[in-house]
Parts: C-alpha cells; sequence; structure tokens
C-alpha cells in the first residue's frame, strides 16, 4: 500500500515550508513526466527504456482533490481539495539515478543501473523513500502514557518507508513491466514488492498513459503503518495487527506541451485498501483516490 | 537655387528608388501560421494545422511544395488559390517553398521548426556496468 505521490513536491516545499517534516511527503501525488525508469516516467515516455544521461528539472502548481482513507495527522496534511507549489526531477549520470517523477507511486528513487539493454533494465534501488517522516512530532508511545496522549502519540505517527532493493523493467513497444522488491532499511520496516503494466500512446500531441499495480505488502509493513500493539492500545485505538496483503491500484495520466517549456498534465488514479487494512483504526473504510492538474515549467539538459 | 533643388531630387530618389526595389525583391511572398511545432519529447512525431498563405500578383502555374520531395502539396493558377491548410506530422524541422511551375524557379521559402519540451540526452551504451 504505497501512497500515491500526486504532489511531488510537498515534498520539498513542505520540508522548506516547515522545518518538522523531514521527509514529507512523498505524498501526494502525481502529476508529472518524464524520462525515467520509475514506471510512472517510463509510461509517459512512451515505453522508450531510459538510455540517456543527462535529465531534467520542473516545477510549478498543482491542484486537485486527494482522498487519503489512512489517518494520522501527517497523511491527512495533504488530503481533500489542494492547491500547491509542485516540482519533481529526473538525472542520470554514468547509471546513477536520482529521481522523483510526477505520478510516481514510489516516491524519490536513488539508484545505480546495473544492466540494461533497452529493452530490459535492472536497477539497484539504494534509497526508494516515501510518505512521511516528522522529527519534531511526538510520537513515541510510551507505556505510562495517559489514554489521551496515547491517542495524540498514536495520531501523529510516522509512515515514512526507505527501501533498498531491486526493480527490473522490461520494455515492450509501448508498454512497460516493472517489478520491485525493497525492504526497509531505515527501520526494519519489513518488505513491499510490487508489479506495474504500464502503457503510453500519444494522440497528436496529446500524451496518455496508465499504469495498473499489484503490490504485496509484508505484515511487518503493514504493522508500522496501520497496527497497534497490546501495550499501545485505547479506545480510539484498540490492538490490531495486520497480516500480509495483496492490493492494487490504477491511474491515468494526460499530458501536454503547451510551450516549449511549459507542460500541463491531468492524473486520476484510485488505490485500493484492503479489507485486512481497512479494519485499521487507522484506517477509514474506503479506497484512496486522487485527482490532479498541474502546470509545470520544465527545465531539461540535452541537445 | 534650381540645381540645388535638382540634386535634392536627384539625391532622393537615388535613395529611395532603390530601396523601394530592394523592398519588394525582398518582400516575403509566402508564410506560414504558426511557424513552430512542439510535441512532449523529443523523437516523438509533432502535429500542427498549418495555414499558409502568399502574395503573388501574376496568372502563372505555382506549387507548394515541401522541399526535398517532389510531389506538391497543391498547385494553382493566378490568384485561384491564396490559402491553404496543411496538416503537418513530422520529427523534424521542414522546409515549404513557393515555385513558379513555368521557370521551376523558387519564388519564397519558410521553415517551420519542431521542438520538443523534454530534449534528448546523451546516449549510453548497454550493458552490464559498474561504475
Amino acid at each position: 500500500m504505497s501512497r500515491v505521490q500526486l504532489i511531488t513536491i510537498p515534498i520539498f516545499i513542505s520540508v522548506m515550508r516547515s522545518t518538522n517534516i523531514v521527509a514529507v511527503f512523498m505524498a501526494l501525488f502525481i502529476p508529472a513526466l518524464a524520462q525515467a525508469a520509475d514506471i510512472a516516467g517510463a509510461v509517459q515516455n512512451n515505453g522508450r527504456a531510459v538510455d540517456e544521461d543527462g535529465g531534467y528539472f520542473e516545477i510549478g502548481l498543482v491542484a486537485g482533490y486527494l482522498h487519503h482513507p489512512y489517518q494520522t495527522k501527517q497523511e491527512q496534511q495533504t488530503t481533500d481539495l489542494f492547491a500547491d507549489i509542485d516540482a519533481s526531477f529526473e538525472y542520470r549520470k554514468k547509471g546513477f539515478l536520482a529521481e522523483v517523477v510526477q505520478g510516481t507511486q514510489d516516491g524519490l528513487n536513488l539508484g545505480y543501473t546495473v544492466w540494461h539493454n533497452g529493452a530490459w533494465e535492472v536497477d539497484f534501488l539504494a534509497a526508494s523513500m516515501n510518505r512521511f517522516y516528522d522529527t519534531d512530532l511526538d510520537n513515541k508511545v510510551k507505556p505510562e502514557d495517559d489514554e489521551e496522549t496515547k491517542n495524540k502519540k498514536l495520531y501523529n505517527r510516522n509512515s515514512f518507508y526507505l527501501g533498498t532493493g531491486l526493480r527490473v523493467s522490461r520494455y515492450i513497444d509501448e508498454y512497460v513491466i516493472q517489478y520491485r522488491l525493497v525492504t526497509d532499511t531505515l527501520d526494519g520496516n519489513g518488505v513491499i514488492s510490487t508489479l506495474r503494466v504500464g502503457r503510453g500512446w500519444q494522440y497528436r500531441n496529446w500524451n496518455y498513459h496508465c499504469i495498473i499495480s499489484a503490490q504485496y505488502t509484508s505484515a511487518k509493513t503493514n504493522q508500522y503503518w496501520f497496527g497497534v500493539e497490546d501495550w499501545q492500545a485505547t479506545e480510539r485505538y484498540p490492538a490490531f495487527s495486520p497480516d500480509a496483503t495483496i492490493s492494487y491500484s490504477a491511474q491515468l495520466g494526460i499530458a501536454k506541451p503547451l510551450s516549449e517549456k511549459w507542460v500541463a498534465r491531468l492524473f486520476t488514479g484510485w488505490e485500493q485498501f484492503p479489507d485486512e487494512i481497512r479494519a485499521s483504526p487507522f484506517v477509514d473504510n474506503s479506497d484512496g483516490s486522487y485527482f490532479a492538474l498541474t502546470v509545470s515549467r520544465v527545465f531539461s539538459s540535452g541537445r | 537655387m534650381k540645381i540645388t533643388q535638382g540634386i535634392r531630387i536627384l539625391a532622393f530618389a537615388a535613395l529611395v528608388v532603390p530601396a523601394l526595389v530592394y523592398a519588394q525583391e525582398n518582400e516575403k511572398l509566402l508564410s506560414v501560421k504558426p511557424d513552430r511545432c512542439i510535441a512532449l519529447r523529443q523523437g516523438q512525431y509533432c502535429y500542427q494545422k498549418l495555414e499558409f498563405s502568399w502574395k503573388i500578383a501574376g496568372e502563372k502555374k505555382y506549387c507548394l511544395l515541401i522541399r526535398g520531395r517532389d510531389e506538391p502539396l497543391v498547385c494553382w493558377q493566378g490568384k485561384k488559390l491564396s490559402l491553404f491548410e496543411y496538416e503537418l506530422k513530422s520529427t523534424e524541422d521542414q522546409s515549404f517553398i513557393l515555385m513558379d511551375l513555368n521557370t521551376g524557379k523558387v519564388l519564397d521559402e519558410v521553415e517551420v521548426d519542431v521542438a520538443w519540451v523534454y530534449k534528448s540526452r546523451k546516449k549510453v551504451s548497454t550493458g552490464w556496468r559498474l561504475f
């Protein structure tokens, strides 16, 4: 259950605005385009593999609607109707890659392309980061805390996930199939594995893409995000220990150049919250969904 | 006094007449709107509806062609046609020429640029890599 990054940048903006939030986001939604190995970028590149050094940076405005049923303080900072600054980038050099692509569901990726041949690409992901971590929020629950304090600390919980692992991409015409396996190396919060299939296509100067995903989330990761230990439990947040889950998501996007420097994009998507997770006291009985419109100024390296 | 006026008139004619001739010779006969097509990524086809117009006085036969191609986009006689719309689909800049069909002389030329938001970058070799 990774969260879709609709607003790729609120990450950075939030960091700048509030030093509390160290890794913010990686949160919300989506919007962007890019030539990247992240499937959100690859499909927007009409399925072409990335075999070029260089990159781009883009910054602009995003507005839309995000419904995220995960009810924690940090996760809910970016829900409902929103308007914000949005930015994303992608850079590759001698196999090293850094990317946070508009529309990504994987967040900020730092890694290295170990092997590729145009049809296949194998990337080592040193850090694949998403969701939230706020160092200033008190969220360390203690056994001696009273009910109210526990509730507040539980609501303040972090969700930041720093994955390390492998990503294998297969490019077939305008299709991209991508498998990703990462384990949390920040705090041992379990394994996530995703299989995504995407397609990009062009109609006149409009570029469309869609991605469908299946994600395995280990019981340990689900516990980190959605669980409550017996000794932490309160009336508001009763004890809860989820099993591993498989969940699905889908995304549609449209991009159109407004000029040689400006691009407009539209994203919409759905993210399943399976019954196992909906039983968590942190989760509403609903799936996640989003809709976002972005307009970005692009700074692209290249000829 | 009369001699001085005569010199002034001659000087004026010497300056203005060549300028008018130059202006006529260099007047753009062929124009296109817009003259730029923007696609998202380099290598993609760019699509753009182009509107060509021209200023021709004679009654000869003329043709509009894409440079490098033999088959004309359109041909006409005299002023029977003054506008032409064309759907561009290209991955690279395109030059369009206005030709006098009788003499084969190119009367004017315009270029439509194809540009991209995301430029191509330096290609890297395939295979295994270790830094």
